[in-house]
């Protein structure tokens, strides 16, 4: 292996987790990963409270 | 923090005026019923930080449409600080009635005059001052549009907080006058918030109200039958009400607006006139589908106008001398704009995959990371996002046509044909909003008051087909042009749109004629005037759509594409699968992979539809792709995409990154036939959506009949893709599925007789009980 081969090791792992952190902190903001993209929707408010709402009550 | 609520009626600029007052890029549209729920945001200007509530748009404070209990329940029981009521000034008697209702709460509100600047533009003035006198609030004139006067409107809303503010009536003087004032003393004396509000509602006999207050609304219903006379409604008090509001803002109101000349009702305004073509009986639905098309032939086809024939020197030019004119501006003819810009992205996109490939290997990288980068990731990534500028001129035509006002013409057309299915136009809303994202698109159901009919259109929305499946569109059609040399990308991508929208009629039909039983209910909706659409809401529906579709690219797609070049690249041993050499070049030999023996697996599963075990040994690309749809629809083409390096070898070998190029691979590769390619595309189309929309569904629809939505889906799919290729391949096989047509309609009929004598025994016995 290269030094070169490491750093493309090191900038895809950065890079991947990077990715899998975001989309685990949009999952849990009540954001999906569709692609229409909630702030376009008009019902953006909608999907994250009643979701937190329904964590609530159970 | 204090709290503003936004209340008004449908289309009169909540959202807009939303907009400018929170800063927000709230989706505003051009018909009732984009705002199911209500939504908050925070106006900064001020001193003070001011949550602004934006209520669903209603006509009235009764408990007729979830809207309307939405917004009553919000005002009743959050008390905002104040309430703004948006007023269309253009439709100022209509607007009022609202106002008249709202003014009987306690709770301290301000009219906010919206749409004056067209009135001006007609000619027509209202005296804010006089008006504002006659009802006894606040009245300040802006253009949520434009964001005039909107901070004057707040300034006038926080003054109005320092004086509390009792409800008062336009009724006190009617007939009904002093039945109100009894049943207020009666709810005073129980304590009751805005007694006014809901002595008024008592008399009304709301049924919200008769439940709550059962004694009250005796008392106030047998104070009525001893002292109403000349009761020219029959008792109905609900009809006396509204009768009695109208002609309070006739007398006391509407006379402040001054008319340019007297409205005849025999004249036919710009918008009229338009109707009387676009909405024509009979002409309408076929323009709509002329529209369509040309909005798809504007955005596919690589015959503009069918220019090709009559530019032939300008494409010989482009092709010899053109420099970056080549390949960009002309393929069979002139290319449309967003041919142009497709293929514009796609140079670029194929110079960073070079630039990548040449750098990679002057360092010296391993060949399997310079694999995974080069054609794993930036293979599958580029091949969607070559797209991106045709979803986004799509989308540009489609918002244009939203904001115009002619898309809310086209529910009004359709619901006499969608009324035959067995839905109302008002389903037709939530399907429009499925072309964007299926998922707004099943909540905004949540406005249509039959179940069954509810339940019926959150299982076809999927039908129509969204942004995220448009590359698997464009890919696939172009493909199909360009490997077979026949039909033209936009007719293909065109006919695709409409197959998904036959297949949801028909759904419908079978649907409300079976499990979903039942009448559609009644479409009433305003029509807004026809008027430019706003270049600011227009770029801000771009700028929305491009966003997620790249954060997308780079989140989610980006992942897949590692996973599947890993699972392409790597065999169950966890050994690397190693090179062929074919022509002096090196290739991975991906047969050996883990991702060809879990696709060679499934691939018989997807045999009736013609790209199963009938394809050679690279078959399989079609099984796994089909199936990694499901994750996220433009997973199909970055499958493709990251794939396309190792199956370069047995097809065309090009340096384009594009997805149509890597589907042109997959044909060559795999012998795919046209029949079915596109019973491919209708798979992917009419199959379960993306882990969004079917979480969005069994939200909707409930986890107990989410397994036969599931179901339904799968069989809807399997079975048309079984129909388009079967036609396409054998032609004889039409008989056979008139056949099953024929017999399946049958059977629904003889059920609906069976079902229909049933429900009328069991009337009969209630009846008789």
């Amino acid at each position: 292996m290269k030094p070169i081969d490491y750093v493309i090791i090191a900038l895809l792992t950065i890079g991947l987790v990077g990715v899998v952190v975001y989309l685990i902190r949009q999952k849990k903001k009540g954001k999906s990963g569709c692609g229409c993209g909630c702030s376009g929707c008009p019902h953006a408010d909608v999907c994250g409270s009643a979701k937190n709402t329904q964590e609530e009550e159970e | 923090m204090l709290k503003f609520a936004l209340a008004g009626n449908p289309n009169s600029g909540k959202t807009t005026l939303f907009n400018a007052l929170t800063g927000s890029t709230a989706h505003v549209g051009n018909w009732p019923g984009v705002t199911v729920d209500k939504r908050e945001g925070t106006y900064k200007k001020g001193e003070q930080p001011v949550d602004i509530v934006d209520l669903p748009g209603i006509y009235s404070l009764s408990p007729y449409t979830p809207e309307e209990v939405i917004a009553r329940n919000f005002i009743l029981d959050e008390r905002p600080d104040c309430v703004i009521n948006i007023v269309d000034a253009t439709n100022l008697e209509r607007n009022l009635y609202l106002t008249t209702q709202l003014m009987e709460l306690d709770v301290p509100m301000v009219v906010a005059l919206n749409m004056t600047d067209v009135l001006e533009k007609r000619g027509d003035r209202i005296d804010v001052k006089a008006l504002e006198k006659r009802i006894g609030l606040p009245v300040v004139e802006i253009s949520a549009l434009k964001g005039a006067n909107v901070d004057t409107l707040m300034e006038r809303a926080l003054k109005a907080l320092q004086n509390p503010r009792q409800g008062v009536s336009v009724l006190k003087e009617s007939a009904l006058g002093s039945a109100i004032s009894n049943a207020e003393i009666a709810l005073k004396l129980k304590e009751v918030g805005a007694p006014l509000f809901h002595a008024v509602k008592l008399v009304e006999k709301d049924s919200i109200e008769v439940q709550t207050h059962p004694a009250e609304a005796r008392a106030a219903e047998a104070f009525l039958r001893e002292n109403l006379i000349n009761d020219e409604f029959n008792g109905d008090t609900e009809a006396a009400i509204a009768d009695a509001r109208y002609k309070y803002i006739t007398a006391h109101f509407s006379t402040t607006l001054t008319r340019a000349r007297k409205p005849s009702y025999d004249e036919l305004s710009k918008s009229d006139k338009a109707d009387k073509v676009l909405t024509h009986k009979w002409a309408g639905i076929p323009i709509f589908l002329v529209i369509m098309f040309a909005i798809f032939h504007l955005t596919f086809s690589e015959n503009f106008l069918y220019l090709g024939s009559i530019l032939p020197a300008f494409g010989e030019w482009c092709g010899t001398e053109g420099g970056l004119a080549k390949g960009i501006f002309f393929t069979d003819g002139l290319n449309s704009p967003g041919v142009i810009l497709f293929n514009a992205l796609d140079l670029l996109t194929s110079s960073i995959g070079e630039g990548l490939a040449v750098g990679l290997d002057g360092l010296g990288a391993n060949p399997i990371l310079s694999g995974l980068v080069v054609d794993g990731i930036w293979g599958g990534v580029a091949a969607v996002l070559s797209f991106l500028p045709q979803i986004l001129v799509l989308f540009l035509f489609f918002s244009i046509l939203e904001d115009t006002g002619y898309m809310a013409r086209v529910a009004f057309m359709l619901d006499r044909i969608f009324r035959r299915f067995g839905v109302s136009g008002r389903a037709f809303m939530p399907m429009i909003m499925g072309f964007g994202c299926s998922v707004p698109a099943m909540i905004n159901t949540r406005t249509m008051a039959d179940e069954r009919e509810r339940q019926a259109t959150v299982r076809v929305i999927p039908f129509f087909s969204c942004g995220a499946k448009l590359p698997i569109l464009l890919a696939i059609s172009g493909g199909i042009v360009q490997a077979f040399g026949v039909g033209n990308a936009d007719v293909i991508t065109y006919s695709m749109y409409v197959l998904g929208i036959v297949v949801a009629l028909i759904s419908l039909l079978v649907m409300r004629n079976t499990t979903q039983r039942g009448e559609a209910s009644p479409f009433i909706m305003e029509l807004p005037t026809y008027h430019m659409p706003g270049f600011k809401n227009l770029m801000l529906h771009l700028w929305d759509k491009a966003k997620h579709f790249l954060t997308k690219a780079f989140t989610i797609i980006l992942v897949s594409c590692v996973v599947i070049w890993f699972l392409s690249n790597f065999q169950w041993n966890w050994q690397h699968v190693g090179y062929i050499e074919i022509a002096g070049e090196e290739f991975a030999h991906t047969d050996k992979s883990i991702l060809a023996s879990i696709g060679q697996l499934i691939q018989p599963i997807f045999t009736p539809l013609g790209f199963g075990s009938q394809l050679n040994t690279n078959g399989w690309v079609f099984a796994v792709a089909a199936v990694l749809g499901l994750i996220a629809k433009e997973d199909v083409i970055a499958a493709f995409g990251a794939l396309a390096a190792c199956l370069a070898p047995m097809a065309f070998t090009g340096t384009s990154e594009d997805g149509i190029q890597e589907v042109v691979v997959m044909i060559q590769a795999t012998g795919i036939t046209v029949p079915a390619l596109i019973s491919f595309i209708a798979f992917n189309m009419l199959t379960i959506p993306c882990f969004a929309a079917v979480a969005a569904a069994r939200g909707e629809i409930g986890k107990e009949k989410f397994k036969w939505t599931l179901l339904f889906w799968i069989f809807v799919s399997y079975l048309v893709s079984t129909i388009v290729y079967t036609v396409g391949a054998y032609t004889w096989t039409v008989a056979i599925w008139i056949a099953v047509a024929i017999l399946t309609t049958v059977g629904i009929v003889c059920y609906n007789k069976y079902m229909d004598k049933k429900e009328g025994k069991s009337n009969l016995l209630n009846a008789q009980k």
